[in-house]
């Protein structure tokens, strides 16, 4: 067996290690603008590193643990590179507050814990880097420090507590009956072994996957978090642990683990886990009164995409990423846009009403925001059409026509919720709630332009990358721009 | 080279227009020229189809990549091309004085690209993302610049359009996947039975609730009356038509059996969306809604005209189509006109505007004559075809339709003598038409003209492609 890791595995992770231990000596030294500075760049350079690994490298599995090349390279780069632009978009919070380059530390960590997740193919791996992801997620919940957040936090945890009980009987039980922690050797086994043990096992991972992901029946926490974290952080955690999320569950149902015959029943419980999140999700959607609530319910209905994906057999791989893949782009671009938000308008209070006018006081913002907004329903033009042009055409090469049919009004029903942002911030305001939103939103309109710092800068910079994203498979080929991240 | 300029110049366009944003009469004269100069250009490809006998084509190749870039104009498409630059640049001239000039414009032209690239598009893929990407510059014209209730319009009009268009995705993709010959809309493809019916009726899904037919249609009136002019003016005489082009273009091609059967659903349809148009527009008192359902009576001709399979019925169907841009074009800058000078659109609030404002009357009387289906104008020819074939394929029922031909009378007439004889109004209206809005309705109304009296103006550039989509249809039982 080859020990050495591949430079495309160790690498990026490297830099982003190395970055946060020199970070955090800065922040011991008090220099804290220059801590959060030097992680921000171990993430950027972590994610450009990947990149021109997984363009230059070939694909490869290392020390029997890790997958590289290709997709298991270029996602978690995509994921180190949304997390730096998440330290960039807050660093002046981070940057002015005693415990900012802890945060910032915490969210290059777990983007390390998320590459992991994403590249593991070894069971000890798998639980290693799920179990730190999942202590970074409530400490970046927990780490916004109010009241309201905490209690997120501690919900959010017990949860968690549950979740993590399951894996470790779920993966006793794959043990015990595969003999091994390499997905391939244990998964031969299982593929053998009697069909109910085999099948719990099955059970107890995918609910596992279920709550990390924030799919159906263990959805609840998602937009309760995303409401109360700050909005760095949350674009983060929508981000980059989705993609690694994904793909590890891809991973284990569509290669390894759980592949064989067996586990046929597999598909049948990815689809109702993917039915229900839809479901919730996109009705959830329509009464948010709150931006970072109507997000988190729009987390679930993207998952519950991405679990249609899995559920259409090998069709659904390439599917299953590219839409994983536009949705953290959109996902981390939408949050960060909530961070410029509150820089334009300091007094808002995360409401949809108080986005009234906007459109006005931050042209380019609520641009940016609206394509995110456009692009995270799938309508063409924009990076997240592609991700469900893939899922329906993996559902309907599978036969499952129906079930496209549905994914198709969910897109819809979501419009209500994504549709509802842009029509706060366009269409001025509801004529019930007009009076005081107005003059909040006047008080702090200035008349020298946008203001809205480094948030504002990356909004746009995703803005434009979704956009290219959606235009450029027209002229080149849907092939040829994302063969980069094919698994 | 000719149909790739159709697409860009206004996309250029919008986006110098909106470059400049901050100074109006600049956002106005790069709105105009791309307006025009898109216009000249499909004055350009008219004549090369003409002289040509193969359809207009265009194919994008990267190397060692098919993209969806392939692009094609034929009879049935570039009628319906020209019928887009003729409106978009109308659209411009009408909304010369709107606020936000820069954004506004740059939108409509952004629209104006999006349906030329629904009617030009030889690839399935494209032609859904150019049918969505409709969508988006439509849904900002409503939102932002619309009267009082354009929230819910602009909400409303996305929703149901996304809806259908949903489920024509999945059609797409099914009719993709099945037939297994790539993404190009020339394509040879037999579909099975059990296939073709399921992918008709997606794609039917998106393509009725465009039209649309009568019991989707609730999206139309909102829509219509809240938007701002000029995007009823590209609502209603250019939107629609996306809906029956695709019918023609994908559904009989691809599912000529599917349609077939479907055929006299599809006319039943088209008579009740006649007939129910012309009752609702017959109780409206506010004009700009009474044109809004006449536009639902005029579809339903141009559907009744589709279903029949026939030559002579597509041939209705599309100078139907032709025409109806031009008159709902004509009668939605008449009725924005007119709410601009009096800021209302209730038709008893005027009277006697023969008297006050006599070029307005007379624009009117001649675009409501025009909208009954008077001989001699453009609206006559396409509803007497659709008509004709209708009896010849379905027999005696469509005759339900004359009721909505009657009405129409009724209710256009009841319109003209409200609001332009009796009492003259005082003090609600100042100002005769202008200068630039004569300039922008006298194209209407010379095509108006020629169109009724020489309908082959059309015909002899549809008639190839109609008479080969009528032997697809016809082959079938």
């Amino acid at each position: 067996m080859d020990v050495m890791l591949p430079a495309a595995v160790w690498v990026p992770a490297a830099l982003v290690a190395g970055a946060v231990a020199l970070g955090l000596v800065a922040d011991g030294l008090g220099r804290r603008a220059v801590a959060v500075g030097i992680i921000a760049v171990g993430l950027l350079g972590a994610g450009a590193a990947g990149f021109y690994h997984a363009i230059t490298g070939e694909a490869g599995v290392a020390a029997g643990s890790f997958a590289s090349g290709a997709g298991f390279t270029s996602l978690p780069s995509t994921g180190y590179v949304l997390a730096g632009f998440a330290v960039v978009a807050g660093y002046r919070r981070y940057a002015t507050w005693d415990r900012g380059p802890a945060m910032a530390g915490l969210v290059a960590l777990g983007a390390i814990f998320a590459h992991a997740l994403l590249a593991s193919l070894d069971i000890v791996v798998l639980f290693v880097s799920l179990a730190g992801l999942a202590i970074v997620g409530y400490s970046l919940v927990a780490g916004a420090g109010t009241r309201e957040a905490e209690e997120s936090a501690i919900r959010y945890f017990v949860q968690g507590a549950v979740a993590t009980g399951l894996t470790v009987y779920g993966f006793a039980l794959v043990l015990g009956l595969g003999g091994s922690t390499s997905y391939l050797e244990a998964g031969a086994a299982l593929g053998g072994a009697a069909a109910r043990p085999a099948l719990l096992a099955l059970g107890l991972v995918l609910s596992v996957f279920a709550f990390k992901l924030g799919a159906f029946p263990f959805h609840a926490w998602v937009p309760d978090a995303y409401d109360r974290a700050d909005a760095s952080s949350v674009a983060f955690l929508a981000s980059a642990p989705k993609i690694a999320g994904v793909v590890a569950l891809l991973v284990l149902v569509r290669g390894t683990l759980f592949e064989s015959g067996v586990f046929a029943p597999a598909s049948q419980l990815l689809s109702a886990l993917a039915i229900g999140s839809l479901l919730f999700g996109s009705f959830g959607m329509l009464r948010q009164t709150r931006v970072a609530r109507l997000l988190g319910y729009s987390a679930i209905a993207q998952i519950g995409y991405a679990l249609l994906a899995i559920a259409a057999g090998d069709a659904g791989v390439r599917a299953a990423s590219i839409l994983v893949l536009t949705y953290a782009i959109g996902a981390a671009g939408a949050f960060i846009a909530l961070e410029a938000v509150q820089r334009v308008r300091p007094a808002w209070d995360g409401s949809l009403d108080g986005l009234a006018g906007l459109s006005r006081e931050a042209p380019l913002l609520s641009g940016a925001l609206a394509a995110i907004m456009l692009s995270l329903t799938g309508i063409p033009l924009l990076a997240g059409f592609w991700g469900k042009l893939y899922v329906f055409i993996a559902l309907v090469d599978s036969g499952m026509v129906w079930l496209a049919v549905g994914a198709g009004v969910a897109a819809v029903v979501s419009f209500g919720g994504y549709g509802s942002v842009i029509r706060a911030m366009y269409f001025g305001p509801e004529p019930d709630v007009a009076a005081e939103t107005i003059q909040g939103a006047d008080a702090g309109t200035s008349q020298e332009g946008e203001r809205g710092g480094s948030p504002l800068a990356v909004t746009i910079v995703l803005g434009l990358i979704i956009i290219g994203l959606g235009v450029a498979p027209l002229v080149l080929g849907l092939g040829r721009v994302f063969s980069l991240f094919s698994l | 080279m000719t149909l790739v300029l159709l697409i860009a110049i206004p996309v250029i366009a919008a986006i110098l227009a909106l470059a400049v944003g901050s100074k109006p009469s600049w956002s106005r004269a790069i709105a105009l020229l791309g307006a025009l100069g898109t216009l000249a250009v499909a004055g350009v490809a008219w004549a090369q189809l003409l002289g040509a006998d193969a359809p207009l084509t265009y194919e994008l190749t990267v190397a060692g990549n098919g993209t969806f870039l392939t692009l094609m104009a034929d009879g049935l498409s570039l009628p319906l091309v020209a019928l887009t630059a003729l409106l978009g640049a109308v659209a411009v001239l009408t909304s010369w004085d709107v606020e936000r000039t820069g954004p506004h414009m740059a939108l409509l032209l952004a629209l104006e690209a999006a349906v030329m690239a629904v009617f030009l598009a030889a690839d399935l893929i494209l032609f859904y993302v150019a049918w969505e990407a409709v969508l988006i510059p439509m849904f900002f014209l409503i939102g932002g610049w619309g009267h009082d209730n354009r929230r819910y319009a602009a909400m409303k009009f996305f929703a149901y359009t996304f809806a259908g268009s949903a489920l024509m995705l999945v059609g797409i993709v099914l009719l993709i996947i099945s037939g297994g010959a790539g993404t190009s809309m020339g394509a040879a493809v037999v579909l099975a039975p059990e296939t073709q019916r399921l992918v008709f009726w997606l794609l039917a899904a998106g393509f009725l609730v465009k039209i649309p037919v009568v019991p989707l249609h609730t999206w139309l009136p909102d829509a219509h009356v809240e938007a701002p002019t000029a995007g009823s003016i590209m609502l209603a005489g250019v939107l629609l038509k996306m809906g029956a082009y695709g019918i023609m273009r994908l559904c009989i091609p691809f599912t000529p059996e599917a349609f077939s059967a479907a055929a006299p659903l599809l006319a039943g349809l088209g008579v009740a969306g006649i007939v129910y148009g012309a009752v609702m527009a017959l109780g409206q008192h506010d004009l700009k809604r009474l044109v809004a359902y006449s536009s639902v009576a005029h579809m339903g001709f141009v559907v009744l005209g589709i279903s029949t399979g026939a030559e002579l019925g597509f041939q209705g169907a599309v100078l139907g189509m032709v025409s109806h841009g031009l008159v709902a074009g004509l009668l939605f800058f008449l009725v924005g006109a007119l709410y601009e000078r009096a800021h209302t659109r209730d038709i008893g609030a005027f009277g006697g505007l023969g008297e006050t404002l006599p070029r307005w009357a007379t624009v009117f009387v001649f675009a409501s004559l025009a909208s009954l289906g008077l001989p001699g104008l453009s609206g006559f020819p396409g509803g007497f075809a659709s008509v004709v074939a209708g009896f010849a394929g379905f027999g005696w029922p469509v005759a339900v339709a004359g009721v909505g031909v009657a009405l129409a009378g009724a209710y256009t007439l009841r319109a003209v003598r409200r609001v332009v004889h009796g009492e003259p109004c005082t003090g609600r209206v100042h100002a005769d038409l202008s200068a630039r809005e004569i300039v922008a309705i006298v194209p209407l109304v010379v095509l108006i003209v020629a169109l009724g009296v020489w309908p082959r103006l059309v015909t002899d550039l549809a008639g190839a492609t109609l008479e080969g989509l009528a032997v697809l249809a016809g082959m079938v039982g």
